[in-house]
């Protein structure tokens, strides 16, 4: 295939391609949204819970990141959507897999973040009179939020890279699309090319909405931003 | 900063919940799904603008439209199909599918529409003369040390494992997701030999350095697949078949997409 | 469950795959994100750039295109890889970027007073890396290897897609035939569960034997 070809064949596939990566992102928003709504309260259990709970928390833990992310999928559409009644789209299926692995490893990464946040805080919050959730929701959660952002980063590349399995299952994001361009055309590397370069995008793109999110909510005297105050 | 992260979330799911609720809205007519395999030309394929085509899927559609429903054509992994089929995100399957004693347990079939024997793919060399020239014939091309590409969950993989490898044919299997990646990895020089349907095996070699060296008998019906028990729409798929049959519309379809090369 | 009993013969002939791409990508993923981190840390521009170049390009596409790319692409330029080593290729290159950028930030910990004095020793500049700088960065950096030779072990999964009947693939075509979806992927999990267990265990142990009080 000529140099030309292949540019008009990238072009002319560029719509397909795009509409396959909205489905991409609205996939990782709900993956990484469920997999936040979850994390936090699991973070919060693996840190102060009671031991059982903790007990349950590790659990939860172990399967969702000891299982492959395929095999969750494949447990997730096949498993749960043989069970009389239950009926389970594509993308519901995915959001449920991936969104409840996603919590596991967004738990561990804010559980980090509030030990990071360190207990003098607590103790100090506390001492004012607090009560320990009051501290936790007022103190330590947002300061340990903003210790997860780069945490948090990594986690959505991961994410959105997992979001390629997704047409194991049916769901026609970005790749199940190239896959079909490619099977009507054989411009394999052209193709799959386009499609890396594609994540690629919107991988840096995301990782770009962190580190501004970082930047803006960073606190004065804390962490890159005390080297300044000092200066 | 915590408010806004949830409320950044919070709209994502709403979008999401909004966008199901809109795909779930039932028109006037009844909507059925229908899967098929996204890269099995002539029946049902991908085409550039990225909507379904091929014979099954324009069967379908003026089946619909004669029968008074609405159709949408989804692509499907092809293993998973029939699975998906029982989940119930998919109503039918019309896609070049074979109606075998397995999967009549799994699945009722429509009155068959059409008869394939499975033909043998392999590589074209060029001779002194310039001339192509077929790698091995039928015999050697599926004898004992050669590796075979088919496609996973196709009744290509179970004839060579019922007639080849079960009755002690050495033969190396190798299972794809698709027939069109199979004869990819043909040309690459993975495999030694593809097997499929044999329409689609003529679909593959258009253009390639591949050749049909011969055909399997094993005349294999097609039939349209729903849930058992699933009768309305059996029935309505079997009166669309009949008449479409009876029309000049079947004629003019076998002739684009069936006949020929 | 009687079917279970046929069908653990196969998933261990697909497990035993698995472990076979796991030892094989493990060594050459780490080999490469040593050498990569390295280059960016201690090589000129065109080197630090070209490793920056490759850990972009490689963490920032799945791992599922690289493969593919790998098995169905190369061969368009001539290079026909056979689906393991494929695999192999495609794992290692995909984790070689991670524990690079993990490597990278070890040596980022260590201070830059310990290459200096070195030097000041009399010791060459690649023999100072090798010998004070290697050692402590693999310390430091190996909890954070550890998880991604354990990602490793997981990803391998995805081989099933280029012919590769590994412990996944032998589970989905199980459950095609039977049609016992949930049985076998949660049997499918368990094991996989089983192996990362392992590998975290024999890694934990790893760390507290290297582990330097104080440190």
């Amino acid at each position: 295939m000529s140099f030309t070809d292949s540019l008009t064949l990238i072009v002319r596939s560029l719509p397909t391609l795009l509409q396959g990566a909205c489905i991409t992102m609205a996939l990782i928003a709900t993956c990484l949204g469920v997999g936040f709504f979850l994390g936090v309260p699991l973070a919060l259990v693996h840190v102060y819970g009671a031991s059982w709970c903790k007990w349950v928390a590790a659990i939860y833990d172990r399967i969702f990141r000891g299982f492959p992310a395929l095999v969750l999928l494949f447990l997730f559409y096949f498993g749960l959507g043989s069970i009389e009644g239950v009926s389970l789209s594509p993308f519901l299926a995915v959001v449920l897999a991936l969104g409840l692995r996603s919590a596991a490893y967004q738990a561990q990464i804010y559980r980090g973040s509030l030990l990071a946040v360190g207990e003098g805080q607590m103790a100090a919050a506390q001492s004012l009179g607090m009560s320990k959730p009051q501290a936790i929701w007022s103190v330590l959660l947002p300061q340990a939020l903003h210790f997860s952002l780069p945490g948090l980063a990594n986690e959505y590349s991961i994410v959105l890279k997992d979001t390629a399995l997704a047409f194991a299952v049916g769901v026609i994001e970005l790749l199940s699309r190239g896959k079909f361009i490619v099977a009507r055309t054989y411009a394999t590397m052209t193709i799959y090319l386009t499609v890396a370069a594609i994540y690629l995008i919107l991988t840096y793109l995301g990782v770009l909405v962190f580190w501004m999110m970082e930047r803006r909510t960073s606190i004065p005297g804390l962490g890159d931003r005390a080297k300044e105050s000092r200066r | 900063m915590f408010i806004r992260v949830s409320v950044r979330f919070g709209v994502a799911l709403c979008l999401l919940l909004t966008s199901f609720a809109l795909l779930s809205v039932a028109g006037e007519k009844p909507l059925y799904v229908d899967g098929i395999d996204a890269a099995f030309p002539p029946f049902s394929y991908i085409d550039e603008n990225g909507d379904p085509a091929g014979f099954d899927v324009e069967v379908v559609q003026w089946i619909a439209g004669e029968m008074g429903f609405e159709v949408k054509i989804v692509p499907i992994d092809w293993d998973a199909i029939i699975p998906t089929l029982k989940v119930g995100n998919i109503d039918m399957i019309a896609s070049g599918m074979t109606i075998t004693q397995k999967r009549l347990e799994q699945v009722d079939f429509t009155d068959p529409y059409w008869s394939i024997d499975l033909a043998v793919i392999v590589r074209e060399e060029v001779d002194e003369e310039g001339e192509p020239v077929p790698q091995f014939n039928i015999f050697s091309a599926v004898a004992a040390g050669r590796t075979i590409g088919v496609q996973r969950g196709t009744t290509s993989q179970t004839w060579i494992e019922e007639n080849l490898i079960d009755e002690g044919v050495a033969v190396k299997l190798k299972l794809y997701d698709s027939f069109l990646l199979a004869v990819e990895d043909l040309l690459i020089g993975r495999v030694d030999a593809a097997v499929m349907d044999e329409p689609t095996a003529r679909s593959a070699i258009t253009n390639r350095d591949a050749t049909i060296v011969g055909t399997i008998s094993t005349g294999e019906i097609y039939g349209y697949a729903v849930r058992k028990g699933d009768e309305e729409l059996l029935s309505l798929l079997n009166d669309g078949l009949k008449r479409i049959k009876a029309s000049d519309e079947w004629a003019r379809l076998v002739e684009k997409w069936l006949i020929g090369d | 469950m009687s079917f279970l009993a046929g069908a653990l013969p196969r998933l261990f002939q697909g497990m035993s795959i698995t472990l076979q791409l796991s030892v094989c990508s493990i060594p050459i993923g780490l080999a490469i994100g040593i050498a990569v981190a390295l280059g960016r840390s201690y090589g000129g521009f065109l080197l630090s750039s070209l490793a920056w170049g490759y850990q972009a390009l490689f963490r920032g596409t799945p791992l599922l295109v690289q493969l593919f790319i790998i098995y169905y692409g190369l061969p368009r330029f001539g290079l026909v890889l056979s689906p393991f080593v494929s695999a192999i290729v495609a794992f290692s290159l995909c984790s070689g970027a991670y524990h690079s950028e993990y490597l990278r930030g070890a040596i980022l910990s260590i201070k830059s007073g310990q290459l200096e004095a070195a030097r000041a020793l009399g010791m060459g500049r690649l023999q100072a890396i090798l010998s004070i700088i290697l050692p402590q960065m693999l310390r430091k950096a190996l909890p954070a290897c550890s998880n991604e030779i354990v990602y490793l072990i997981k990803y391998s999964s995805l081989s099933y897609l280029v012919t590769l009947v590994d412990l996944t693939g032998q589970g989905r075509l199980i459950a095609y035939e039977t049609f016992r979806f949930f049985e076998v992927f949660l049997v499918v999990g368990l094991l996989y569960l089983g192996l990362v267990t392992i590998a975290n265990r024999l890694l934990r142990s790893l760390e507290n034997r290297v582990h330097v009080p104080g440190l």
